[in-house]
């Protein structure tokens, strides 16, 4: 198709805004389905993301829509839908020239929408705003479409009105796309860039890579090359997404599609890679590229010793499928052998730990998630710490930096001195703030506030005492800045009398034997009683801190014989006996699950 | 599933090889019936036997089917003396001395009857007045089993029961005067709230109506149950299990002064006056069940009638009438059951008898399944022994005194490992 025929865009919005509803709508008002075949959100594909309501996993369409008599290509790329994946965010938005900015009606802008925005006008995208759901009983379209015009400076007759449920304003909306989204502006015969937006593994073809054609064309014939990783290979097959796989001869300039590589995992052809071709290719990639970054660890151990294997096997398969996933083996004293698991956030880790229970049917314990400090030795040395076992003795270290993030916060404004109450808490700073309802000025006018905060105190809870302190109100985005000095020390657990590594945790040493002390009775409560007395202790660099005792069990009978019902008495037992075996013996102690993860709950 | 044997056609295997397993006087061709009366007055908050209030209109019917059933399964016992029998409930004494009478006469007249069987009947304080208890009495029921539970109007109360404290006094003189001289008094301790001194009044003035046998249970909260509910919902605290431990152990202590032989986990009798009926299942002995919901081991097989009373009668029409018309056919009462395999049987025996207090025999194991129980369980015996849970006394492994209120923790690895999960880890 001729580039000015071709509109490239993507949708932005809040979580539960509609964005997968107007996709929908959309892709029913233009030939791209069959409106019997289409299932309810089609773009979200993953059962967890439906479950979640979110999307994990980048996804794509072409759409046929015509203006004036004229045909024009619609290639609608969605985007992942959580600030884990502001990174994958970046990439998808710049295969685009233009976005949707869909706002709920009701809800206003929020935070992580903004982030959104301000990505995609850092990338000189064309905004076009929506204000969606207008058929709520509660929706506030005038205000909320005052807040576009005031926060982001649209025009008023820019704002578009709709509601995606009825499929009210959608045909509007394809028009302005075609009207107001520039076409693309690449080079047709440059040689070969495509920007790689997202990868996918299929079982038969490789890793499949999604692309846009920003310079020249693939034709599918000749060898192609990832720029950034050196990895030559040959196209299997190319095509677009209708939405489901369909194959074509060749993707023109400002097409958007998919090139089968028959790479073997994901890790190779990451998001943001430039594809060109092997021989006489482009010299430069295109920018932005930054190799996945993990942000958060965590130990993963299987319940079970003897499904190691089958973890091993089950992080191999899904990191085919997720490039951001990194693991290493680890051991531990206390649970045996498992993985180091590395994760773009806190959700990132949340959806993996889901995936490898429900698709793999394992049983896992996760150890509390950790930060990576940088140690400065006394020797001078420097070295990365993601996991408390491997912090060096106090006495060879001579600084520990943490990780901080910046953090945006929208809340109506009678909730700004909770949600500063609780960055206090969190050790964190004000920086800014503004009022995003220019208009209004009584504690329900929006007001976005920044913060700066270490984040291993956000990793903990803080999303939802974020939620709890402001009725629901908060939303959050967050984005890592830099590394700070950092007073902090390794709290040890002792489980009868053995140090227990997957209990240790690095927290600040100002309050460490307040947190021992929470984290002993938290313990007391998670470990039950087992045939004898078991202390719980907790230690900084060999000194206890604080103890408990689980006091030895003294009953567990069934008291009744329930007229000879001996098959009842026997699935019972085995009740308990399965209960029992979803705990990891730690010596001669059962533990269950939650205690690993017993440091989440020192905050009350 | 159901069991598609015919009764006419049945030649039961003999279980007991293990009968030399244990010396008692119940022998290997002997067999124990249980007949279930489901009906109650009120339902129990704690109760979660099958057992039902507001279906007495059923009763007619019920005996009418539990009449059938009785005279069903007589073919395929025709082998067996039986040494038991249990009218066992829901609530037993509520049902009519006429019925009561049809259903003895049945049980006598179609099975081989051992002269100096036991019979015996739950009953409920309410419902037994002197002319029910002399004409139960002639019937030859010669045990009743009373339930008691406390003797503090309070508590009574707090588990739904019917009778106050005064009249478990006056029933007990009123079975004694109708001709029972073996009585068991059903009781339950570690109730919410109750501080061991109300328990050690409860027992001290049970002990001074001199029942020959007391069964005295920790009260369990079951999933539904009204008494479940009520903890759930935060009405009542859990029960605390240490409270019942120390219960549990001073009455232990205070029965055997009293003279009283402590022969099953939750059961203690004057000697010579265990529970024949009770036994039976600790052991392993068949045992047929009839009536609604009731458990039956019987020719290697473990398997239970439908719950439901409607249920019951119109499966037992059904059989009857496949019967009438073909000769043979299904038990169509049977809801489900079970063949144990030998890692089950095995389990199971050692589960069972380790209830009793003299706990199991490793040489009648041995010469039951043909290898000892340290061959099989090895590993948990020893584990257990070392916890002080189990107690070897020359023959016999037995739970030691901490071990019956922890049985659970032992039994639990004495069962069978499940099958290994596939390659795909489903």
């Amino acid at each position: 198709m001729e580039l000015n025929r071709i509109r490239n865009f993507s949708i932005i919005a809040h979580i539960d805004h509609g964005k997968s509803t107007l996709a929908d709508r959309m892709l029913e008002a233009t030939d791209a389905i069959d409106v019997r075949a289409m299932q309810n959100q089609l773009l979200d594909q993953m059962e967890l993301e439906r479950e979640k309501g979110i999307t994990i996993k980048a996804q794509a369409v072409r759409m046929g829509h015509t203006v004036d008599g004229q045909p024009y290509q619609l290639n609608l790329i969605d985007t992942p839908g959580h600030v884990d994946f502001s990174y994958e965010v970046s990439r998808a938005l710049a295969a685009c020239e233009g976005a949707i900015l869909v706002v709920d009606a009701a809800q206003g802008i929020q935070a992580q929408t903004l982030a959104n925005v301000y990505l995609a006008m850092e990338l000189d995208l064309t905004l076009i705003p929506v204000v969606n759901k207008i058929d709520l009983p509660v929706a506030e379209p005038e205000r909320v479409a005052q807040q576009l015009i005031d926060i982001i400076g649209f025009d008023p007759d820019q704002i578009l009105f709709a509601s995606a449920k009825s499929g009210d304003g959608v045909n509007e909306i394809l028009d302005a796309i075609v009207e107001h989204i520039p076409p693309p502006a690449g080079d047709p015969r440059a040689p070969l860039r495509a920007l790689v937006f997202d990868a996918k593994y299929d079982p038969y073809k490789g890793v499949l890579v999604y692309v846009r054609v920003v310079d020249g064309r693939i034709d599918g014939r000749r060898p192609l090359r990832l720029m950034q990783q050196q990895r030559r290979f040959e196209p299997l097959e190319l095509g677009t997404f209708r939405p489901q796989l369909s194959p074509l001869g060749a993707l023109e300039t400002g097409e958007v599609g998919y090139v089968a590589t028959g790479l073997k995992g994901v890790n190779e052809s990451r998001v943001g890679e430039t594809v060109t071709v092997d021989r006489a290719g482009a010299e430069e990639p295109l920018p932005g590229y930054r190799p996945a970054k993990p942000m958060v660890f965590a130990g993963v151990y299987p319940t079970d010793a003897e499904a190691y294997r089958r973890l091993r096997e089950a992080l191999e398969r899904l990191s085919l499928n997720d490039a951001a996933l990194q693991w290493q083996p680890e051991s531990s004293t206390a649970l045996g052998f498992g993985f180091r698991c590395g994760f773009l956030g806190l959700l990132h880790m949340e959806i993996i730990q889901e995936r490898l229970e429900r698709e793999f049917g394992l049983e896992l314990i996760t150890t509390a998630p950790s930060v990576e400090y940088e140690v400065t030795r006394t020797d001078g040395s420097e070295v990365l710490v993601d996991s408390p076992s491997e912090l060096p003795p106090p006495n060879e270290i001579s600084e520990i930096r943490e990780p901080w993030v910046s953090l945006s916060v929208t809340v109506p404004a009678r909730y700004l001195g909770a949600v500063m109450g609780l960055i206090e808490e969190r050790r964190g700073e004000y920086r800014k703030h503004e009022y995003l309802d220019h208009a209004a000025d009584d504690g329900d006018s929006r007001v976005l506030a920044e913060y700066a905060a270490p984040l291993s105190e956000i990793l903990v809870d803080f999303y939802d005492q974020l939620k709890a302190r402001t009725q629901g109100y908060a939303s959050l985005d967050y984005h890592f800045e830099d590394h700070r000095p950092a007073r902090v020390a390794r709290l040890d657990v002792l489980v009868n009398g053995d140090p227990v590594d997957a209990l240790s945790a690095i927290i600040p040493r100002e309050d460490a034997a307040a947190k021992g002390r929470q984290l002993t009775s938290a313990l007391r409560e998670l470990i039950p009683r087992q045939l004898f007395d078991v202390p719980i202790q907790a230690a900084i660099g060999g000194r206890i801190v604080a103890r408990e005792t689980v006091r030895a069990q003294r009953k567990n009978v069934l008291a009744k014989c329930y007229g000879g019902d001996v098959t009842r008495k026997r699935k019972l037992l085995e009740q308990q006996k399965a209960g029992k075996k979803r705990m990891k013996m730690v010596g001669q102690v059962q533990v269950p699950q939650e205690a690993f993860m017993a440091v989440l709950r020192l905050r009350d | 599933m159901v069991v598609q044997r015919t009764a006419a056609g049945w030649v039961p295997r003999l279980l007991p090889p293990h009968a030399a397993c244990y010396a008692d006087s119940v022998s290997a061709d002997s067999l124990s019936l249980y007949l279930h009366i489901p009906f109650c007055t009120s339902k129990c908050g704690y109760c979660d036997f099958n057992s039902y209030e507001g279906l007495g209109h059923l009763a007619p019917g019920y005996t009418e089917a539990l009449l059938h059933e009785v005279e069903l399964w007589a073919p395929a016992a025709r082998e067996f003396r039986v040494d038991t029998v249990f009218f066992g409930g829901g609530t037993p004494s509520l049902t009519n001395l006429d019925d009561m009478a049809a259903l003895t006469a049945a049980v006598r007249e179609h099975y081989d009857i051992a002269p100096n069987a036991e019979w015996s009947l739950e009953a409920n304080p309410t419902d037994l007045e002197g002319e029910h208890l002399s004409g139960l009495r002639a019937l030859g029921i010669n045990r009743l089993s009373i339930g008691v539970q406390s003797l503090h109007d309070d508590e009574l109360e707090l588990l739904e029961r019917a009778h106050s404290a005064e009249r478990v006094v006056e029933v007990v003189g009123e079975a004694r005067d109708a001709g029972f001289d073996n009585l068991n008094l059903d009781l339950i301790f570690g109730l919410i709230g109750q501080p061991l001194a109300r328990w050690q009044q409860t027992l001290e003035r049970t002990l001074e109506l001199r029942p020959e046998h007391l069964s005295c249970y920790a009260l369990s909260v079951e999933p539904g149950t009204a008494l479940h509910y009520r903890v759930a919902k935060g009405e009542l605290d859990e029960p605390d299990p240490d409270i019942a431990a120390d219960q549990y152990e001073w009455t232990r202590t205070r029965l055997s002064e009293a003279g009283y032989e402590h022969y099953e986990l939750s059961n203690w009798a004057r000697p010579g006056q265990r529970c024949r009926h009770n036994l039976t299942y600790w052991r392993a002995y068949p045992y047929l069940g009839l009536g609604a919901g009731a458990h039956s081991l019987f020719a290697g097989q473990r398997f239970a009638n439908v719950d439901a009373p409607n249920r019951y009668v119109e499966a037992i029409e059904e059989t009857r009438e496949e019967r009438r018309r073909t000769g043979s056919g299904t038990l169509r009462q049977i809801a489900g059951g079970e063949t144990p395999d030998e890692a089950t049987l095995q389990a199971d025996a050692m589960i069972l008898g380790l209830r009793l207090i003299d706990g199991v025999s490793t040489a009648g194991f041995e010469r039951r399944f043909g290898v000892a129980p340290d061959a099989v369980f090895g590993e948990a015996i020893e584990r257990h022994a070392g916890l002080g849970l189990l107690e070897r006394d020359g023959d016999r492994l037995r739970l030691s005194g901490r071990g019956l209120l922890l049985s659970n923790e032992v039994f639990i690895d004495l069962l069978p490992d499940p099958p290994e999960p596939d390659a795909a880890g489903r």
